[in-house]
């Protein structure tokens, strides 16, 4: 440009053909980087260390990149980061030439700070020509799928619990609040003082005017089966800690606990259609690896700001109309939308069970072990799968089987940084009113039932549980 | 590419008549470039191409584009040479070993110069054919303004184009 300007204003020839040397540069130097780039042929192979990770824990990523065009290539490479990943050792940078037919490989240690999916898209790549004067954005997809588990402070506190409790209770006891054991009847023998009351035959003694004793033989170890509600509710995490990360936490430590006591216990995760996952009951050795590895498949949580959270839990209709609508608020309204929804689902329905979902595997289960009992532990916040729940805890009443259903409360989840005001507390005694409710219709099914918090560890749980104050 | 230079710079010299001065800025810039070069320092050795490229345009006679022996001058002298050392600038941080062998690019850069080159010519032919009663020989400024033209309609076009990886 300027050796134009220079040849017009001093009527060089020269300078103009100067300038015309320069654009064949400018057009050779396009036509090279655009034959390269069609010639380009850059793999991406990435390997994860370590097969199950867990939140908070580093995990090693090396991405491979292969060159295989046959031009050498500068360029600088950045593998793309998930959200809520971060770079613990090394870097998931390059800058340099890679030549032709060759490979780098990138190593780096990356920290996944939550629960959830994460999702490696691919090697984001600037190439640019040997002469420095294009540069070409482009991405080589390498989609990677990795699912993090919860901490591994949980487990680690899962094995500690179980060396510490157990569930089963031995010795007189007026509560029979975990009955792990089938008892099956044997015969009579005469009454010896000491005898617990509910093994006493009150009709023999009506009849005969003699006290006898009922005497029973342990059948067996009654089996297992802990289920996970993975709902979207329990899957919605506002400001608070995320229900669904509780109760893979209570889910992992209760069958540790159950696990160490040698009672044979499985896992089932469920949402409101469909089974994700099933461990069938078993005290095999590697039994608690393959719980660990089935609550792996948990879908992520569903990220939903706080104040979102508190209009639905009130009960409106509508989200409050916001002065102006900007991009972020309509997103709001959306997730509002898709929240009430969810929350609409398992409250104020009439309707019976429809047999799909927790109601349907309970009856499938049930049908599957004809004669034998079953403890199921049932982790929900009885929004979405209320319904379900209810009409599943019937059934297993009437065939006999326990059932413990322990109540993640969802206001007990919402992380309050303001004072509560008078409609927040009239929800608050709403809910309340609604948890009594489910309760009594829980054990009139003839279930037990539980109400936890996030301040609720396993430890008081199970203490609570032998304690038959479930 | 040291040969590359090497003939860029006797080119240039033969082509232009240079006084002690022009010589010595020359001799300088290609000193420059050669130290760049092994150096590793692109913005050396651009500098060093701007002082030869100036010295070089500055002593070159090229009076039209209409006769043979100026464009003979403009196109070996000049053109070729400085696209040649501009090259040579150019990579001097690329440490790689690059060879693209493919004569596409080559074909359409030496398309386009000669298109720039003899676009003067050709419009003097085609002014002469369609009307001869008008004189052939054209003021310097036009002659600036055809090439020009179409130097920067034709960089725009085959620049503009999208770069498709593999």
């Amino acid at each position: 440009m300027t050796f134009a300007v220079a040849g017009v204003l001093f009527q060089s020839m020269p300078f103009v053909v100067l300038c015309c040397a320069f654009s064949t540069v400018l057009v050779y130097a396009r036509s090279k980087f655009i034959g390269e780039m069609r010639h380009t042929d850059m793999r991406v192979t990435r390997v994860m260390s370590d097969k199950l990770p867990f939140a908070g824990q580093p995990m090693s990523v090396g991405v491979k990149i292969l060159n295989a065009g046959p031009t050498a290539i500068k360029c600088a490479l950045e593998d793309e980061l998930p959200e809520d990943c971060e770079i613990a050792a090394g870097t998931n940078k390059y800058s340099g030439i890679v030549p032709s037919r060759s490979h780098l490989t990138i190593s780096y240690t990356v920290v996944p700070r939550k629960r959830k999916t994460y999702v490696f898209q691919g090697v984001r790549a600037e190439m640019e020509d040997e002469y420095g004067l294009f540069v070409h954005d482009s991405v080589i997809e390498s989609r990677t799928e990795i699912n993090v588990h919860t901490s591994k402070e949980s487990l680690d506190r899962a094995r500690k619990l179980a060396g510490r409790e157990h569930m089963e209770f031995s010795g007189l006891s007026r509560h029979i609040a975990m009955v792990m054991y089938d008892l099956e009847f044997d015969n009579i023998r005469e009454y010896i003082p000491g005898d617990r009351s509910r093994d006493v035959h009150w009709k023999l003694l009506s009849r005969l005017d003699e006290m006898y004793t009922k005497v029973y033989v342990r059948e067996g170890v009654i089996q297992t089966m802990i289920f996970v509600d993975c709902s979207s509710s329990m899957r919605a995490v506002g400001s608070g800690m995320s229900k669904m990360d509780h109760s893979i936490d209570l889910c992992m430590q209760v069958s540790k606990v159950l696990l160490s006591g040698f009672h044979a216990t499985g896992v089932c995760l469920l949402d409101e259609i469909s089974v994700i996952s099933k461990v069938s009951p078993s005290v095999g050795r590697r039994q608690f690896d393959r719980i660990v590895e089935s609550l792996r498949k948990v879908p992520p949580p569903i990220f939903v700001a706080n104040s979102e959270l508190t209009w639905q839990s009130q009960g409106a209709d509508k989200p409050p109309t916001p002065p102006e609508s900007t991009p972020e608020e309509s997103d709001r309204a959306e997730s509002d939308k898709f929240l009430s929804i969810i929350r609409s689902l398992g409250r104020g329905t009439t309707d019976r069970s429809s047999g799909i979902g927790f109601d349907g595997v309970v009856r499938n289960l049930l049908a599957r072990i004809v004669g034998k009992k079953l403890m199921m532990i049932v982790i929900t916040d009885m929004l979405s799968s209320r319904d379900a729940i209810l009409s599943g805890a019937r059934f297993c009443g009437r065939k006999g089987s326990k059932m413990l259903v322990i109540h993640l409360c969802d206001e007990w989840y919402e992380d309050r940084d303001q004072p509560l005001d008078t409609p927040d507390v009239e929800r608050l005694y709403e809910s309340l009113k609604e948890h009594i409710d489910i309760e009594a219709k829980l054990r009139r099914a003839g279930a037990l039932y539980i109400r936890v918090g996030p301040a609720d560890t396993t430890a008081g749980l199970v203490r609570a549980m032998k304690l038959g104050k479930a | 590419m040291l040969v590359q230079f090497a003939a860029s710079m006797v080119l240039i010299l033969v082509f232009s008549s240079m006084n002690i001065y022009t010589l010595s800025l020359v001799a300088l810039g290609g000193g420059m470039m050669l130290f760049a070069f092994f150096s590793y320092y692109r913005v050396g050795a651009i500098s060093g191409f701007l002082l030869v490229t100036i010295c070089a345009g500055a002593s070159a006679e090229i009076p039209t584009l209409t006769e043979a022996g100026p464009l003979m001058t403009a196109t070996v002298g000049l053109v070729v040479p400085i696209v040649g050392l501009a090259l040579f600038a150019l990579s001097s941080e690329f440490e790689g070993d690059h060879r693209f062998r493919q004569k596409a690019h080559v074909l359409i850069a030496g398309v386009y110069a000669t298109a720039c080159l003899a676009s003067v010519p050709i419009s003097v032919s085609l002014v002469g054919a369609m009307l001869p009663s008008l004189s052939s020989r054209l003021p310097g400024l036009v002659e600036m303004a055809f090439v020009l033209l179409v130097a920067s309609v034709g960089a725009t076009l085959l620049v503009a184009r999208e770069t498709k990886p593999n």
